[in-house]
């Protein structure tokens, strides 16, 4: 039995692990002494040859891409030997009952140099014996007697893992549960530490090389090894390169017990290794380091400041910001302390940031770049950021302004971006002048529409000159913001650029005149009816529609018989829109025009002919047998409008030749109501041949709900077409059937991950009790993150639910608060939960988890909802401090009243100096300053 | 009905998630959530024309219906970005008559092929074809230079051979005089037949069908420039997978200025040639 360093005691003896390393090309670079031990191979008969030539059946084995995936998505490989059974063949070391090769675990990773794949490092484990053995105590796991059961789990659980959780998968399932609870436990005891400290020790002795050290300790972390004690032993070591390699290590590790080991190491004397130590510590997110890290940037030293910002940033601690604000001054440092402010600063930065752009030579993109950043901070997570655009726009001098104007025309990109949101806030002349420049940059386009929409009517000329642009991104920009602003001054130039038939720019034009609704662009847009391009016709409807110009009855009369049938097809559309009565009679006949466009516009609008029900069904009837196939269409599109019931027109609609025709009648079928109509649907589900009629009837189906709706659908989830399976799914959730369950759980289990997902979305819908469980579990579970995510989402559906359901749903989302992985997104959904779920909520401001009341006090704090707000000054004497200063920093930003004088005692006297610390800082915040002092304490009096 | 607005021109949204995920796999052109409604703008015109009020029906007619294929040809013209000009990122080109070819013809039997892709309106192929022929390339060796877009509008204005005055910003106004000549009505300018006649083909190739890039893919060069800033990570993999299979070795590949493969494929290593850069098949 060895001992490890670790502690842990394992029965492995004789670990055998070799390592080999290549360059790009797989040239095999270095064979160890073990390796040559263990395949009987010689290094100096491999190196300088491909790694293809000394395993020539790589390449048939499926094992090439395996050995170059590292080199192209960086991820670490594992040849699993229950499946690969080995990368280099050769015999056993000692004779096996079981194997004529050496069975080996494999890791395979990108040997790196600096941050550049130079090779591949691959280590090479003899798992013969331990696979021998596994497979012994596997066979007495299926012993009759419980008994023997139980030894063979307890001597499994002193073996340590070679792939996965071999037997002990099987014992979990075991009938007995003594024998089930012995597994578990195994499982969950397992530690590698052998394993771990043979390969530390092996890359000590043997290898000097730092670029493999490294990497094969970047290796090992991929395969989720825990090496943070051996490296934390080497964080002592004599040599200074070994203690940088055990910094990077320990950050990579990311294990929080590494934090005072690396605390400590911040006074080491070789820089490097202080160096790195700060960018584990930020790794880490340690907080305890943020005092300590904040020195190191406050020394300004040059190669240490920097990391130790970064990790700052990092650790995202918002009360380290206001330590960098006086950092903003120092020319080295402040583009770098910009943008830390920028990630984890809160409006209480802003002044400063806006004041260090009066520096001639500040670094202007990294200042209002921050500045931008706060700014959207803010309204995710409280919906407004307009108390930092008035601060920006009254605090900002005027130098700086033209240093802002002057960095818009060299910045690209997201520093683009930034500078024309700061800038859409501000007032100037020469704003628009520089927005103007910027409307034919695609990338920013939408932007700089919005900074000039906001700027409003000065803007107005200056985008009417920007018409005749030469480039059409110019022009559509500018045509663009002049509808948002829907100046009247700008009718004139975009009624003569309608008539220069500029033809991209068309359908926007109709879009701005639309928004602007004069009457001037009547008679222009008029003559658009006739054009060839479907969408300019529509736009020119829907600007036509939008001004109602009172001639407009008249002139649509007139139009219904234009000898052009496309202009007629338009004047349809909007006779048939308005319902005009001296246009009745003309769309009546309008469904028998020679022209098919005409007649499917007429049909589709018969059903909003007032008091012409009767005429209208026999219209349509009279399509539906006679018509082409695109007026049956339209003729089956209508018929869903219908007020009264045309379910035998509809019924015949569905056994049309057309498969479109079968399309629209069921989509109509679905929209009238009647669960009737799911017998007529069934058919097509099942077996139309045409997959969008069956996607539709399901569709349908489940619209219309009733006794059979849910058997049918449950059939059509295993469906081969994902379309249709999906549209089963999601109509299987939309029918909320209690008896949908057991299909939904089905789906829930498909390898397919956006099957998953769908599955996801309609147990959400189902809003069961049972939808509660299936979430949690997949948000806790599911391997792909976007699934897990929306099971997330679902939940939050649920806090909408009537009450059982709703306070589960909350439990869920604040149960994911003590997960580290998850804490963050779970504080974002609970954020999201409507007010009526906050008293489901506000309880758990009780749990034992101090990981789930603090995030429960930011997700309070970002509701901005007056009862989140008052369940949120509990949190001020909870027993954690980090709780206690979580609440006061929201409270803070939310600038809640009542709490001044809370605060104060807390800065006096909290047991903790960092809550000490905030909530003196939030004592300094502008709108507690700036209400005078007995006027805060009489308001608070009062409270 | 959905109520007409001014962006949406009376469409629903239903399904453009949904078409969004189609267009992506059959062209791998990507549209993220941010862009979605780009992908609804362009396409509107194409569901209106077919009576459609949803992007799911569309959705629906693109995926299923016998009549899809044509469809898809209007889909990849919508779809297209063709802003592009004369003698644009010329580093590339004048690497190739510099100091690839003569390397490539020390070692070469057989004709040097060239592919352009996607070339749009055809301003790639012709810059090339104006440089090499200042190089004179074209009389001391056998020079192959094919050209396709994915658009069969971007290829039809291509052989049309009708350019206008943005179309020049960037060309030296002796290259233009010597190579273009103005159209009478005033219209814009078009190119000489010394000129069009070294562009071998003009073709209609979508970068993701195999069967279509089949003829160029095993070319000596390829230009693929400015298609993958649209192309999702998966689409860019898929198309360099191809190229990397099927490219004679050394191959040279160009991608656009702000375009990289790192962490797309080892498959081929980056090379500095002067100012330019090109990714060489191992």
């Amino acid at each position: 039995m060895n001992d490890s360093p670790s502690g842990a005691h394992s029965d492995d003896t004789d670990r055998r692990i070799g390592l080999l390393t290549t360059d790009l090309d797989l040239v095999v670079k270095s064979w160890d002494k073990s390796l040559e031990r263990m395949t009987g191979i010689p290094a100096d008969t491999v190196k300088g040859r491909r790694l293809e030539e000394v395993v020539p059946d790589l390449h048939a084995r499926g094992l090439l891409d395996v050995l170059r995936e590292p080199l192209v998505s960086g991820a670490a490989q594992v040849l699993a030997p229950a499946i690969h059974k080995f990368l280099i063949p050769c015999p056993p070391l000692e004779p096996s009952p079981e194997f004529d090769r050496m069975q080996q675990r494999v890791v395979i990773g990108a040997l790196r140099d600096d941050q550049r794949a130079v090779g591949l490092v691959v280590t090479i484990e003899d798992v013969t014996t331990r696979m021998e053995r596994e497979r012994e105590l596997g066979r007495r796991l299926r012993d009759a007697e419980p008994a023997e059961r139980l030894a063979a789990i307890e001597q499994l659980s002193r073996l340590s893992s070679i792939d996965g959780l071999g037997p002990l998968g099987d014992a979990i399932a075991d009938d007995h549960w003594q024998v089930r609870r012995a597994a578990v436990r195994a499982i969950a005891g397992r530690t590698d530490a052998a394993l771990v400290d043979t390969i530390v020790a092996a890359l000590r002795e043997g290898h000097r090389d730092f670029s493999v050290l490294s990497s094969a300790l970047q290796l090992l972390t991929l395969t989720g090894l825990d090496l943070t004690r051996s490296l934390i032993g080497l964080l002592e070591d004599s040599d200074a390169d070994l203690r940088v390699q055990a910094a990077l290590g320990l950050g990579s590790q990311r294990n929080p017990e590494a934090t005072t080991a690396l605390i400590g190491a911040l006074d080491d004397d070789d820089s490097n290794v202080c160096f790195h130590a700060i960018e584990a510590l930020g790794k880490l997110r340690a907080g305890a380091a943020v005092q300590r890290l904040v020195a190191i940037a406050q020394s300004r030293d040059f190669f240490l400041a920097f990391p130790a910002v970064e990790s700052l940033v990092q650790i995202g601690d918002p009360s380290s910001a206001a330590s960098l604000v006086p950092l903003l001054g120092d020319p080295m440092l402040s583009a770098s302390v910009a943008e830390a402010l920028g990630r984890i600063g809160d409006e209480d930065a802003i002044p400063a940031l806006v004041d260090a752009l009066r520096s001639e030579d500040s670094p202007v993109v990294a200042l209002v770049g921050a500045i931008a950043s706060i700014h959207h901070r803010q309204v995710e997570l409280v919906g407004d950021g307009a108390a930092i655009e008035d601060l920006v726009r009254r605090t900002i001098d005027p130098s700086a302004l033209d240093r802002i104007l002057n960095s818009v025309g060299q910045a690209e990109g997201d520093a683009l971006r930034q500078l024309i949101v700061v800038v859409s806030w501000l007032k100037g002349e020469a704003i628009p002048r520089a927005l103007a420049t910027l409307l034919g940059r695609t990338s920013v386009h939408h932007n700089v529409v919005e900074a000039l929409v906001r700027f409003g009517a000065p803007a107005v000329e200056l985008l009417i000159a920007q018409l005749s642009d030469e480039d059409l991104n110019t022009r559509r920009s500018a045509v663009i913001a002049l509808g948002r602003i829907g100046d009247r001054r700008a009718v004139p130039a975009l009624v003569s650029l309608l008539a220069s038939d500029d033809r991209d720019l068309l359908v926007h034009i109709e879009g701005a005149l639309s928004r602007i609704g004069d009457a001037r662009a009547f008679e222009p847009l008029l003559l658009r009816l006739g054009d060839d391009d479907a969408a300019v016709r529509q736009a020119a409807i829907g600007a036509l529609n939008s001004i109602g110009d009172p001639r407009m009855g008249a002139r649509m009369a007139q139009l219904l018989d234009d000898s052009n049938p496309r202009v007629r097809e338009s004047a349809v559309r909007i006779a048939g829109y308005f319902g005009y009565a001296d246009c009745v009679e003309a769309l009546v006949r309008s469904c028998s025009d020679a022209d098919e466009g005409v007649r499917v516009a007429a049909l589709e609008h018969l059903p909003f002919l007032e008091g012409e029900d009767d005429r209208a069904i026999r219209l349509l009837q009279h399509a539906l047998e006679r018509d082409s196939p695109r007026a049956r269409a339209g003729a089956a599109r209508a018929l869903g409008d219908m007020g009264t019931k045309p379910h035998a027109l509809l019924k015949r609609a569905l056994a049309d030749a057309d498969p479109w025709v079968r399309y629209f009648a069921a989509v109509s079928l679905g929209r009238l109501g009647d669960p009737a109509a799911v017998t007529l649907l069934q058919p097509l589900a099942e077996s139309d041949p045409a997959r969008p009629v069956r996607v539709a009837a399901v569709e349908a189906i489940g619209l219309l709900g009733g006794d059979e709706a849910p058997t049918i659908l449950s059939e059509l989830t295993a469906a081969r077409e994902d379309d249709l399976a999906n549209a089963a799914v999601r109509a299987l959730g939309r029918l909320r059937a209690a008896s949908s369950g057991a299909t939904l759980r089905s789906v829930l289990r498909s390898p397919d991950a956006r099957r998953r997902a769908t599955a996801v979305a309609a147990i959400a819908a189902w809003a069961h009790e049972e939808s509660v469980d299936l979430l949690s579990w997949t948000a806790a579970s599911d391997a792909d993150r976007s699934v897990a995510s929306a099971a997330m989402a679902g939940l939050v559906t649920l806090a909408a639910s009537p009450a059982p359901i709703a306070e589960r749903a909350v439990e869920a989302l604040t149960a994911a608060l003590a997960d580290g992985a998850r804490h963050e997104e779970a504080v974002a959904r609970l954020a999201k939960i409507p007010p009526s779920a906050i008293p489901w909520l506000a309880p758990r401001l009780d749990a034992d988890n101090p990981d789930i009341r603090r995030g429960v006090v930011e997700a309070l704090g970002r509701m901005s909802h007056p009862t989140a707000s008052a369940y949120l000054q509990r949190a001020l004497d909870d027993g954690d401090a980090l709780v206690r200063k979580r609440a006061v920093s929201v409270l803070a930003r939310l600038g809640t009243r009542g709490v001044i004088q809370r605060l104060a005692q807390m800065a006096r006297a909290d047991a903790s100096p960092a809550v000490r610390e905030a909530a003196t800082h939030a004592m300094a915040r502008r709108h507690f300053v700036d209400r005078p002092v007995t006027e805060r304490a009489e308001g608070d009096a009062a409270q | 009905m959905t109520p007409f607005e001014p962006d949406n021109l009376g469409l629903t949204d239903a399904g453009l998630p949904l078409l969004r995920d189609l267009v992506h796999e059959r062209t791998g052109l990507f549209y993220e959530n941010g862009r979605c409604e780009s992908l609804g703008e362009r396409l509107a015109p194409l569901v209106i024309e077919h009576g459609f009020h949803s992007y799911l029906d569309f959705y629906y007619l693109l995926k299923f219906d016998e009549g899809a294929e044509a469809e898809w040809r209007r889909v990849m013209d919508a779809l297209s970005v063709q802003e592009t000009y004369f003698w644009r990122e010329v580093d590339q080109m004048h690497a190739v008559a510099d100091q690839l070819l003569p390397d490539l013809l020390k070692a070469h039997r057989g004709p040097v092929r060239i592919w352009s892709a996607p070339c749009a309106s055809g301003e790639e192929p012709l810059t090339l074809a104006m440089i090499l022929n200042e190089a004179g390339w074209f009389e001391r060796a056998d020079i192959e230079l094919h050209a396709s877009d994915g658009s069969a509008t971007a290829v039809a204005k291509a052989r049309e051979g009708r350019y206008r005055g943005r179309a020049f910003r960037a060309l030296p106004p002796a290259m233009r005089d010597k190579y273009f000549i103005p159209l009478t009505d005033q219209e814009g300018w078009r190119p000489v037949r010394e000129l069009t006649e070294k562009v071998r083909s003009w073709s209609v190739v979508n970068l993701m069908d195999q069967v279509g890039v089949e003829p160029f893919v095993h070319s000596d060069v390829i230009f693929c420039r400015n298609a993958f800033i649209y192309f999702s990570a998966d689409s860019i993999r898929r198309a360099v997978a191809t190229f990397a299979e099927k490219m004679p070795s050394p191959g040279y590949l160009f991608v656009g200025a702000a375009e990289s493969l790192l962490s797309v494929t080892d498959r081929f290593v980056l090379r500095e040639l002067g100012r330019a850069f090109v990714y060489v098949k191992r």
